[in-house]
């Protein structure tokens, strides 16, 4: 039964949080709230962060169809071990780090090797473009972009990892260090080898004309 | 002549160097400062075409499509956790535990510090130095064990130790035993200051 106000028991006013008003705020005043046991800041913090777990998530383990479930874990970590986080690095890097970690376990238990070519040869074309989230905007490059997504798939999960960062989550060669516990020299010879992998493997399996069509 | 070319880690500096990029000049065109390379890059096919291919490749990989979770993923992580309770609420109860567990096992070590055969009498007799005891006790450990941090740690045994000294020098004159009980809050204060300068700290970071 709904509370009523007619209701003559004493009890106390339900609090209702408006989870449009935590949109943009400060992620210390989000964390303290969810501290304080606010769902629907738990609700904002994941919404801020859903696609760069999103991104990590699909980028290390290619072709799974538990990926989703991946990316839940990750959240519910993160709701475990907030009151550890003592802002020492970005909200958003911290809990990049958690998702590459949990990635990292997931495709150990799978036995998967981080720095080999190790994406399924049996992923097509078609679920690569299947994953674009604006299809207007992939009419007049499609050919190439798809080009693109499917060699990514195809180099080390590190690599792609880092690529995907840099590029796509802006991130800079300190925070991606964080994240993968590499020191700042590392991750750009890493990103330097990635590109250049990338750059060869489209040149072997496309014509120069095909990619800059 | 043999020509050099550009090398990768050469092509790949100069578009991950974005400042090099005059805003107003024709949009997707690289210009140099370094005008050797630039020129270089404008009479050499084989450079051109490379850092064509690889600005157009930097250009995909910042367009590649972002992931798309179902929209209603968030309420349903949301839903999916254990319930809401006010983790900080709980942190607080476990120091309290800890504080209370604390000070029952100082209780005790200060029982067994007197002597049982004349217990009843010096209860009697000096109620008061007992009290005097125990204030100091839970002011020190009062003070200091809801707070516990890894630096206040660090005092917890000298101060524990100053404490033990003052009782051994003054408990069994109960004409002194105020400084007892005022030695037991100058600890009590000195814990609180340290606390709440490692919180301001914290805050600050």
């Amino acid at each position: 039964m709904l509370h009523s106000e007619k209701c003559n028991f004493p009890c106390p006013k339900p609090v209702y949080y408006d989870v449009r008003s935590y949109a943009g705020q400060d992620p210390r005043q989000l964390v303290d709230r969810i501290l304080s046991g606010d769902p629907n800041a738990f609700k904002q913090l994941v919404k801020d962060h859903e696609r760069l777990v999103g991104q990590v998530v699909f980028r290390m383990v290619p072709g799974e169809s538990d990926r989703e479930d991946l990316c839940q874990d990750i959240f519910v970590k993160v709701y475990q071990n907030l009151d550890s986080f003592r802002f020492d690095s970005k909200l958003s890097t911290w809990i990049t780090r958690i998702a590459y970690t949990t990635c990292l376990n997931h495709l150990e238990k799978k036995k998967t090797p981080l720095f080999e070519d190790c994406s399924p040869e049996g992923k097509t074309i078609d679920e690569c473009e299947s994953n674009n989230g604006d299809p207007a905007r992939w009419t007049d490059s499609r050919r190439t972009s798809v080009k693109v997504c499917e060699e990514i798939d195809r180099l080390p999960v590190v690599y792609g990892t880092i690529l995907s960062l840099f590029h796509l989550q802006e991130m800079t060669y300190a925070e991606i260090g964080q994240i993968l516990s590499l020191p700042e020299g590392t991750v750009k010879s890493y990103l330097f080898r990635a590109r250049k992998m990338l750059k060869e493997q489209l040149q072997v399996r496309f014509s120069l004309e095909e990619l800059c069509a | 002549m043999r020509v050099r070319h550009l090398t990768d880690i050469e092509m790949q500096g100069l578009l991950d160097r974005r400042d090099v990029v005059v805003p107003s000049q024709v949009p997707g065109v690289l210009y140099l400062k370094d005008l050797d390379s630039q020129e270089h890059i404008d009479n050499c096919p084989v450079c051109s075409a490379e850092l064509n291919l690889y600005r157009q490749l930097y250009g995909e990989l910042e367009e590649q499509p972002q992931v798309k979770l179902p929209r209603n993923f968030a309420t349903r992580v949301t839903f999916s956790l254990p319930p809401f309770k006010a983790q900080r609420t709980r942190a607080r109860l476990q120091l309290a535990t800890i504080w209370g567990v604390s000070f029952l096992v100082s209780l005790f070590w200060m029982v067994a510090q007197i002597d049982f055969s004349s217990l009843v009498a010096r209860v009697l007799t000096s109620g008061y130095e007992l009290y005097g005891q125990m204030t100091l006790a839970l002011f020190a450990l009062g003070g200091l064990l809801p707070h516990i941090e890894i630096n206040a740690l660090q005092y917890l045994s000298p101060l524990l130790g100053v404490w033990d000294s003052v009782v051994g020098a003054f408990s069994t004159d109960s004409d002194h035993l105020n400084l007892v009980v005022l030695a037991g809050t100058v600890l009590a204060m000195i814990a609180w200051i340290d606390h709440v300068f490692l919180s301001s700290l914290r805050r600050e970071r």
